[in-house]
């Protein structure tokens, strides 16, 4: 959260209404769902977390719990909002989510939703973090928004994760650019997509020296630790910004050996840059393709 | 005596002699009844499983001809069949004969071919990279 935004539209009727609104429906998703804030309901929740009652929370924040939980399960634990203990623990930023050794553990995949028989109410077993899934759900509450005033396209940027809707002013596809993790000025790929969200999980920006090491924040749950798979960067392109989210960081952690079997079995169309700088993709990426620099 | 030329005792002996052959007759009729029911009781297992044969030879002999009618309609659609089997087999005969020889023409080819030489060709110019209009990559 905290992302500087940016949206283009085409042809759009009152394109400062259209601003305004995506602007609000942000910093409501911000209020919800981010860590950095002590007044947001996250922090409040997370507080609460383990043995407190349940707490009455936004439909946003709701949401996002309940997804969470679900990609937890889907990815096979590869995506665990828990992670928040090993971030504050390697010294991330952020609001103290919960007491210094308060934390019990956890498993590979549990659900994270303790009880929730009250409408409205919620509970959690273990802090969390929301920061990645919670950029992707405001990404796509905003992209509906955006959906229900008359435009010919646009393009919604949030900190690097994308909505592009329908046409670019050219008519053409929106043309996005990954970016180079190592620091590089120039773009490894280009991509066009219409209709699409385009979602970066890279270590290029989030890092820091923890006890005299270096660490990201890309966290392995089943290590505790900043995923070392051999891998600098994952950009997955998918219909629904939250669960290219899910599956950018899934991906992540799964490493450079995995990566390309699990992504081409679901059908993702997935980029990622190896340690030694190395573009690969998946042949549904491919085709979304339009420029590699490695190939120019 | 009592009357000349009819001596008694001689009748009242013939009725005695008869009267004894009766009783023999029918004590001899006696025996052989009961004898006959002894055996009649005796056979009658054996009969009920005679009997029993007998229905399950019926029913043998009505699956036999069940399974005959099968296998007249069988052989009647092996018969049908046996006209594009034949013409199966003279279809698998083609096809192995021209397997055969574009086998022979495969083995003819050359393992090498001489390509002839051609003219360098200069390297395309690199394609510069796209105006785009956004870039995704790591937040802060």
């Amino acid at each position: 959260m905290a992302s500087p935004l940016r949206l283009i539209t085409v042809g759009a009727h009152d394109p400062d209404e259209a601003w305004a609104a995506t602007c609000a429906e942000f910093a409501a998703a911000e209020a919800a769902m981010t860590r950095y804030r002590p007044d947001s309901e996250l922090t409040r929740l997370n507080a609460r977390a383990g043995d407190g009652p349940p707490v009455l929370v936004d439909r946003r924040l709701r949401r996002a719990v309940i997804a969470c939980d679900r990609a937890a399960r889907v990815t096979g634990g590869c995506f665990d909002a828990r992670i928040v203990v090993d971030l504050e623990r390697l010294g991330d930023g952020g609001v103290p989510q919960r007491a210094p050794g308060a934390h019990g553990g956890r498993g590979t995949v549990a659900r994270l939703v303790r009880t929730h028989e009250r409408p409205g109410r919620l509970a959690i077993d273990d802090p969390i973090d929301l920061g990645g899934i919670g950029k992707g759900l405001a990404l796509r509450w905003a992209r509906d928004l955006l959906h229900r005033r008359p435009m010919a396209g646009f393009l919604l940027e949030a900190g690097g994760d994308l909505v592009a809707h329908r046409s670019a002013p050219d008519d053409g596809a929106w043309r996005i650019a990954v970016e180079d993790p190592s620091g590089g000025p120039g773009a490894l790929a280009v991509l066009g997509v219409r209709d699409l969200a385009v979602v970066t999980s890279s270590v290029r920006r989030r890092h820091w020296m923890a006890a005299g090491r270096p660490v990201h924040h890309l966290i392995d749950p089943t290590t505790g630790e900043p995923a070392d798979g051999g891998l600098r960067a994952v950009t997955v392109a998918g219909s629904d910004p939250a669960w290219a989210e899910v599956w950018s960081k899934a991906l992540f952690v799964r490493g450079r050996r995995e990566i390309g079997p699990i992504a081409r079995s679901r059908g993702l169309a997935a980029w990622w840059v190896t340690d030694e700088g190395a573009l690969e993709m998946t042949p549904h990426a491919r085709t979304l393709t339009e420029w590699v620099a490695a190939e120019a | 005596m009592t009357d000349a030329g009819r001596p008694v005792h001689l009748v009242v002996l013939a009725g005695l002699a008869t009267g004894a052959y009766a009783l023999a007759l029918a004590a001899v009729a006696t025996l052989q009844s009961g004898a006959d029911q002894a055996l009649i009781r005796d056979r009658a297992p054996a009969i009920a499983m005679i009997d029993q044969a007998a229905a399950a030879h019926d029913d043998l002999a009505a699956t036999v001809d069940v399974a005959a009618r099968r296998y007249r309609t069988l052989a009647a659609r092996y018969d049908a069949l046996g006209g594009s089997i034949d013409t199966y087999e003279s279809t698998l005969d083609e096809l192995f004969a021209r397997t055969a020889a574009i086998s022979a023409s495969v083995s003819a080819l050359p393992t090498r071919i001489q390509l002839p030489s051609v003219p360098s060709i200069p390297a395309a110019a690199p394609r510069s990279q796209p105006a785009t209009h956004a870039t995704t990559g790591a937040s802060g």
